[in-house]
């Protein structure tokens, strides 16, 4: 690996050092496309900090996330390509 | 097994187990075929319980990979939070952010990543006061930075991750700190350090914001390191 992709992987790797924000991520990897309060009910976390953590997964590149509708009322949540082949390495492992 | 899923069941006093490879994760929770009924209360325990397990296992391996990147590049992970105004000022940020992402920092933008079914100073102020995050740049470019740097001032947590960067002009170090704005970045200053001038325009000889956030946070992921 060039140094490029190794600060991209450190920065995904990052993204999912925190038992919470791992257990969001693996839940919207089994659901993808659910939404921010439905995630919260799933993974039982505070909305503050279901929020927190669902932002720094997007920052680091392992999920997008998209609105509804034009009100921005509600969010769905789906993981990247790249995320995707990081839990697929995790769970081969 | 390696790269399986063990879930083991107790319904109607059977115990039922059974395993689910890596290849599909979506589809990851298979039908039981028993004669008892499942019901969707049961199919979110073992669920929930299937997340706990993996995230257990996973979690180390991902500290581990963690731990050799890090030791590869030399630097710790950095996640580091942009704040500043709104239009002009927010595609600054996305082009800084994407120019931290190369750097393979973590940058968090409030306005594009927390979710609007949070109120934004709620989500803000969870995030801000959270200990994972390094540094929170905030420049200085508009009243409501203004409001906000005022707020954070007072909050000694937020405070000592702040980094503030003003236009060379109005640096209290490079004027006479007459506005209250001034005076209170002045004490900033003394407070806490990190009141950065930057350059208004390209004559200056003060570097441009971009400039100064990204050798900072790169420069703070370096000496993480080698703490």
């Amino acid at each position: 690996m060039n140094t490029p992709q190794i600060l991209s992987e450190l920065r995904m790797y990052a993204g999912l050092d925190s038992e919470s924000r791992l257990r969001a991520y693996l839940a919207l990897s089994e659901t993808p496309g659910i939404s921010f309060n439905d995630l919260a009910r799933k993974i039982r976390l505070e909305k503050g900090l279901l929020a927190y953590h669902l932002g720094v997964l997007k920052a680091a590149g392992l999920v997008e996330m998209k609105y509804e509708r034009m009100s921005k009322k509600t969010s769905r949540y789906y993981p990247t390509e790249e995320g995707k082949k990081i839990l697929r390495r995790l769970v081969s492992k | 097994m390696r790269g399986h899923l063990a879930y083991q069941l107790e319904m109607g006093g059977s115990r039922l187990s059974w395993q689910i490879g890596p290849a599909d994760l979506r589809c990851f929770w298979q039908t039981i075929k028993c004669d008892s009924r499942v019901n969707d209360v049961v199919r979110d325990e073992v669920s929930e319980r299937g997340l706990m397990n993996m995230s257990e296992a996973s979690l180390r391996r991902i500290r581990a990979t963690l731990r050799e990147l890090e030791h590869r590049v030399r630097r710790h992970r950095v996640t580091v939070v942009l704040m500043g105004s709104n239009r002009q000022g927010l595609l600054q940020r996305r082009r800084l952010r994407d120019a931290l992402s190369r750097e393979g920092v973590i940058a968090l933008i409030p306005e594009d990543d927390f979710s609007q079914e949070v109120p934004p100073s709620i989500a803000e102020r969870k995030a801000l006061s959270m200990e994972e995050i390094d540094l929170i740049f905030l420049n200085l470019q508009s009243w409501g930075t203004a409001t906000e740097f005022g707020q954070f001032h007072e909050h000694e947590q937020i405070a000592r991750k702040l980094r503030v960067l003003v236009d060379c002009h109005h640096h209290p170090l490079c004027s006479d700190p007459r506005s209250y704005l001034s005076d209170l970045c002045l004490t900033h200053l003394a407070a806490y350090g990190h009141v950065y001038p930057i350059a208004s325009n390209r004559g200056s000889p003060c570097p441009s914001a971009k400039k100064t956030i990204v050798r900072l946070a790169v420069r703070y992921g370096q000496w993480r390191a080698l703490r």
